[in-house]
């Protein structure tokens, strides 16, 4: 365990501020760089760990706050991990509704269980569907060229802060109406409400700042709706919640944004680090990738696998007694599924632990599986091609700064790059 | 395409994930937020296993294809 928060800390500038550090550093940056040798250690006694994740590498369990003396599990493997994440009866996601209320607010598609959270999501599912794609593309590749023109004419730079964390917040802040000279505040807002990211208190105050200022825009839109907008869709939906169907509340329309934000904030960003790094690091299969574009979904979707940006799903609540591979869980348990463990299990996935993007496709868990299954997958999916692709076509000659260390991967409750300092020819 | 399976769609449970078209993207599709399947499939076997396989709420189900009535073995 060796600090890599040292090299972030270095760095300056917007996205690199205060909140950007301190954020990294929170969610487990420089606490654990490699865990995967301890998860194939750990496979080695069976699926599933008596204990926590954050336990194994030694590092303060956040759910110790809430149920001190829970029993806790760990699933390593793909099989059980898919198990338990699709059998929301008896692994509740409701039990953590209390610890992630600070971010979400009283609507939470995260802590909730069917049928409430099934009502949520098919409400806003359509907005992340394949068709309602250009919601949000309309924003990305014109977000990427501004930033690539900021920095191009200097030849190098750390396009880790410069690039890839500047425009997935962007987007969803575009998609949802935030004026331009607002999103520099919007995007400080949504770092802090990133899961684990800041203090209770903090986050609390920007999904509190965020829900004034998206008010205006809802109000707004109910007056006027657009085509093609987030907000509009919203406005627009209608549940039943046993008094027939209704017109969502603004209250319910700015729960849902709370939950929006954290989940895109925090993982589309650092999974393009990871991309690069990982790139970067392989020269042949840079080129292979830059001269065949086909690739670069191939690319990501394996980067995912081998190195996702979430090391491991919300933690499920036991809601009876019951048994994991044979071994006893009880009633009230907490059980996390390791999706970096089961992504790298030897039972899923030959030689699991290497990066192999022409391995036979497989099913992973990088978005995790059953009713809680990334609502934004096929958006997160787009912005990463898009943002590789627009790279490839403009800095034709990426490459690592010999003048820099080389950046590491890090991190417990996000994986994310130490930096990607890269040179180009302007 | 054939294949020795026949694809059944449990759209009742569908949450609209299209994972299945992520990776089948040839056979199935979505309408009206559920899953659909496409006129024309052609994508792999394999395509449509990890599809099935991926999905999140597991309402893709390939039936095997049984053998005709004439070489069963009746006795």
């Amino acid at each position: 365990m060796k600090d890599s928060t040292a090299t972030i800390t270095k760095a300056q500038g917007v996205g690199r501020s205060d909140w950007e550090r301190e954020t990294t550093s929170r969610t487990g940056a420089g606490a654990v760089d490699d865990p995967y040798p301890k998860f194939a250690e750990l496979r080695q006694n069976g699926p599933i760990h008596h204990g926590s994740t954050f336990e194994i590498f030694g590092v303060p369990d956040p759910t110790r706050d809430v149920w001190p003396d829970a029993h806790r599990f760990t699933i390593i493997s793909f099989a059980e991990a898919e198990q338990v994440l699709r059998d929301a009866e008896t692994f509740s996601n409701a039990g953590i509704r209390r610890m992630t209320e600070y971010v979400f607010g009283p609507v939470s598609l995260m802590g909730s269980d069917d049928p409430e959270h099934r009502q949520y999501r098919l409400l806003v599912q359509p907005a992340f569907a394949r068709k309602s794609l250009s919601m949000w593309s309309q924003f990305v590749r014109p977000r990427l060229d501004e930033l690539i023109d900021d920095f191009i004419a200097k030849g190098r730079g750390d396009i880790y802060f410069d690039y890839c964390a500047q425009f997935p917040v962007y987007v969803i802040g575009m998609a949802l109406g935030v004026k331009r000279e607002d999103l520099e505040q919007f995007h400080e807002w949504a770092a802090k409400l990133q899961v684990a990211a800041a203090p209770p208190d903090e986050a609390r105050a920007a999904r509190e700042a965020v829900h004034r200022y998206m008010l205006d825009i809802v109000n707004e839109r109910r007056r006027a709706p657009r085509e093609n907008d987030l907000i509009t869709l919203l406005v627009q939906s209608e549940i039943d919640e046993g008094e027939g169907l209704q017109k969502l509340s603004d209250e319910q329309i700015l729960g849902l944004i709370s939950n929006l934000l954290p989940a895109g904030a925090g993982t589309t960003y650092r999974s393009l680090g990871i991309t690069l790094v990982t790139l970067l690091e392989r020269p042949a299969l840079l080129a292979q990738v830059r001269e065949d574009r086909t690739l670069v979904p191939v690319v990501i979707e394996e980067v995912l696998r081998w190195n996702g940006p979430v090391l491991v799903a919300p933690p499920r609540l036991a809601t009876r007694d019951t048994e994991i591979a044979g071994v006893a869980v009880p009633k009230d348990s907490i059980v996390e599924c390791c999706i970096a463990a089961a992504n790298r299990d030897p039972a899923q996935f030959e030689n699991p632990d290497v990066f192999d993007p022409f391995r036979p496709q497989k099913p992973t868990l990088s978005f995790s599986t059953g009713p809680h299954f990334c609502v934004g997958s096929q958006v997160a999916r787009m912005e990463l091609v898009t943002a590789l692709n627009a790279l490839l076509d403009r800095l034709p000659d990426l490459r690592f700064d010999p003048d820099q260390p080389q950046p590491t991967l890090t991190g417990l409750w996000y994986r994310m790059p130490t930096g990607v300092p890269a040179i180009w020819t302007p | 395409m054939a294949h020795n399976f026949r694809i059944r769609l449990d759209r009742a449970r569908c949450i609209g994930a299209e994972n299945c078209s992520h990776f089948a993207p040839a056979t199935f599709g979505n309408e009206d937020g559920q899953v659909v399947l496409l006129p024309e499939p052609h994508d792999s076997e394999a395509q449509i296993r990890a599809a099935a396989g991926a999905c999140p709420m597991q309402v893709i189900h390939l039936d095997p294809i049984n053998p005709s009535k004439d070489s069963s073995n009746e006795g």
